[in-house]
């Protein structure tokens, strides 16, 4: 099973995405952060042995967003390996944090059904964060 | 012979003179009535009227005063009621003197699975001509639903004259009507449209039933929990959709004159089915939207919007919190083929040119208080999920190739954001509702550490 797979079956993204609600009761054990109806962040998830500090779920009526984080930054660099694509990188300016120039990477992988759907997937890398996963579900 | 006076045939020219300036009275009379809906710039209604708010409220009385709620609403029918939507109308000038009033209809229904009244949009709007004559329009696309956007509409308009009952049908493409008529079938259709009892120019297009019906949802859909109103002008049943079903909740049959000129027909309402232009309500016009767009120009860091431009402080007055912000921006990233079949990837960034002003509420529903720096928490959040999905849509449906204009897509993206911060309850607009203080204004930023 490809990365994309693995997190459409955890079964907090499966209740986002196929559901379009987070149940209180799938939450009970897991460390969260609710920041709205519908807009959690979630807190040290592990999934095909990936650790992610954070995944932030947000339902809304336009779309659903999951954004997965990680220090693992292999999931940018080789993204054949995770998702079977190489998509289109781009760098951007790099951003100036007290004097210190932060680069930043993305890298767009295109659409991936899930559940049904589909979803606009990016990648991003940069020495401020890590590596995010960005998974948009227009509704 | 001498010519003799001739008393008769003089009082025959002076009563000819005498006719000749009646006629000329007539028609200066008639020049002075017209002049006065040419020059009616000054009195046609428009938003920039000085009185357009009172005129407004005159159109509503008298759509009471003589009833016309009862002709829009089925006698047998108490299962729906339609009600136009009087906070937020647009208004629109056709050839420099016709005004034209939209106002969506909005129904009051009972759905199936919800025993309580909804109000629901359609797309459907009461239209008042010269402030006077209220129409019924019914926008029917290409396909078989009206459900389709207005803005830039391509279909008919089902046209019903409230108090006569003729209706009419006009054609549209692109947003703007069109017809095949000569110059002496358009003055011989609009003498036979004044004549009382008169229904049509071709008789044989006159006359034609047209049939529609509108349908409501069971419930709220599960995509999105929306309620809409579907119209079908052949009654046919729309498809079970986001899960729920239809039901039959009105039907109408329309003596339809299809090929009678109509004058002066309004263009399309132009947002998008969505109501008005809120200048009679709190919200404001997305045609001051004012920016410009740079093309792989210098490009802004992927990361999220810093909380910090947010300065949220307690407004004067009601329940809400506000800031200004300066120099909003939104951007994107585009591949597209070539003509030369190689990829290219353009960086997109607008800007917005005035300040946006975003209202928080400043509790939750639940009555527990929402910090200054939730509320900013919340509206970056908002804001990045806006572009996120404008960038997605983007993806979906490229503009086109000539490019598309600037305010089209900064109005895309401000309804966007617009409807990410109404989850929160909160508001953006244009206008400083609640006198926001300078101090409460900053610049956009982004930033690595959020808030």
């Amino acid at each position: 099973m490809s990365l994309i797979e693995n997190i459409a079956s955890n079964k907090l993204v499966t209740s986002a995405i196929k559901d379009q609600i987070i149940l209180e009761k799938d939450i009970e054990e897991v460390c969260y952060e609710k920041h709205w109806e519908n807009m959690y962040t979630f807190r040290n998830v592990s999934i095909d042995d990936i650790d992610f500090k954070s995944i932030y779920i947000k339902i809304s009526s336009e779309a659903i967003f999951v954004n997965l984080l990680t220090n693992y930054t292999a999931i940018y660099d080789d993204s054949m390996k995770f998702f079977g694509r190489n998509g289109i990188s781009h760098q951007k300016e790099p951003y100036i944090d007290n004097g210190r120039e932060l680069e930043e990477y993305r890298k767009k992988l295109g659409k991936f059904t899930i559940l049904n759907k589909t979803a606009n997937v990016s990648v991003l890398k940069s020495d401020a964060y890590g590596c995010i996963i960005k998974l948009t579900v227009i509704i | 012979m001498e010519a003799k006076f001739n008393p008769l045939l003089l009082s025959t020219k002076v009563r000819f003179a005498l006719a000749g300036i009646i006629i000329l009275l007539i028609f200066s009379c008639k020049k002075i009535v017209e002049g006065q809906l040419e020059i009616g710039n000054k009195l046609t209604l428009s938003k920039i009227s000085s009185d357009y708010k009172a005129r407004l409220s005159a159109i509503k009385k008298d759509f009471f005063e003589n009833k016309i709620d009862e002709k829009l609403n089925p006698k047998t029918n108490q299962k729906i009621v339609w009600n136009p939507d009087w906070e937020h109308p647009t208004s629109q000038i056709v050839n420099d003197s016709i005004s034209y009033v939209f106002y969506t209809l909005l129904v009051d229904i009972k759905t199936a699975e919800h025993d309580k009244l909804e109000k629901i949009r359609s797309n459907s709007y009461l239209i008042v001509k010269n402030e006077k004559e209220f129409f019924r329009g019914i926008y029917f696309a290409d396909s078989s639903i009206t459900k389709s956007s207005t803005l830039n509409f391509t279909g008919k308009l089902l046209l019903t004259n409230l108090k006569t009952k003729k209706s009419f049908i006009i054609r549209y493409a692109n947003g703007k009507p069109f017809d095949n008529f000569t110059k002496s079938q358009r003055i011989a259709s609009a003498k036979l449209m004044s004549t009382p009892g008169s229904l049509s120019y071709w008789g044989q297009n006159c006359h034609q039933e047209m049939k529609y019906c509108v349908f409501a949802p069971a419930g709220y859909t599960t995509c999105g929990g929306t309620l809409e109103v579907e119209i079908s002008p052949n009654c046919i049943w729309p498809n079970a959709h986001c899960g729920v079903s239809w039901y039959l909740v009105d039907s109408s049959e329309e003596t339809v004159c299809e090929d009678v000129w109509f004058p002066d027909p309004p263009t399309d309402p132009g947002d998008g089915g969505s109501g008005g232009d809120n200048s009679g309500g709190d919200y404001d016009d997305e045609s001051e939207t004012d920016g410009n767009v740079e093309i792989n120009g210098t490009q802004d860091p992927d990361f999220p919007s810093n909380c910090a431009s947010w300065a949220y402080t307690t407004a004067s007055v009601g329940s809400y919190q506000t800031s200004g912000v300066t120099d909003m921006r939104f951007d994107f990233v585009t591949e597209y083929q070539g003509t030369d079949g190689k990829l290219h990837v353009d960086y997109v960034i607008y800007h917005f040119d005035k300040t946006l002003y975003f209202e928080f509420p400043k509790t939750r529903l639940d009555g527990t208080i929402i910090l200054p720096s939730e509320a900013a928490r919340l509206t970056a959040l908002a804001k990045d999920a806006a572009e996120e999905i404008l960038e997605s849509q983007v993806e979906s449906s490229p503009p086109p190739a000539s490019g598309a204009p600037t305010t089209l897509i900064m109005n895309r993206f401000l309804n966007l954001l617009k409807n990410q911060v109404s989850a929160y309850g909160g508001r953006v607009t244009y206008k400083n509702n609640y006198g926001t203080p300078s101090s409460a204004v900053r610049p956009y930023t982004k930033g690595i550490g959020g808030c």
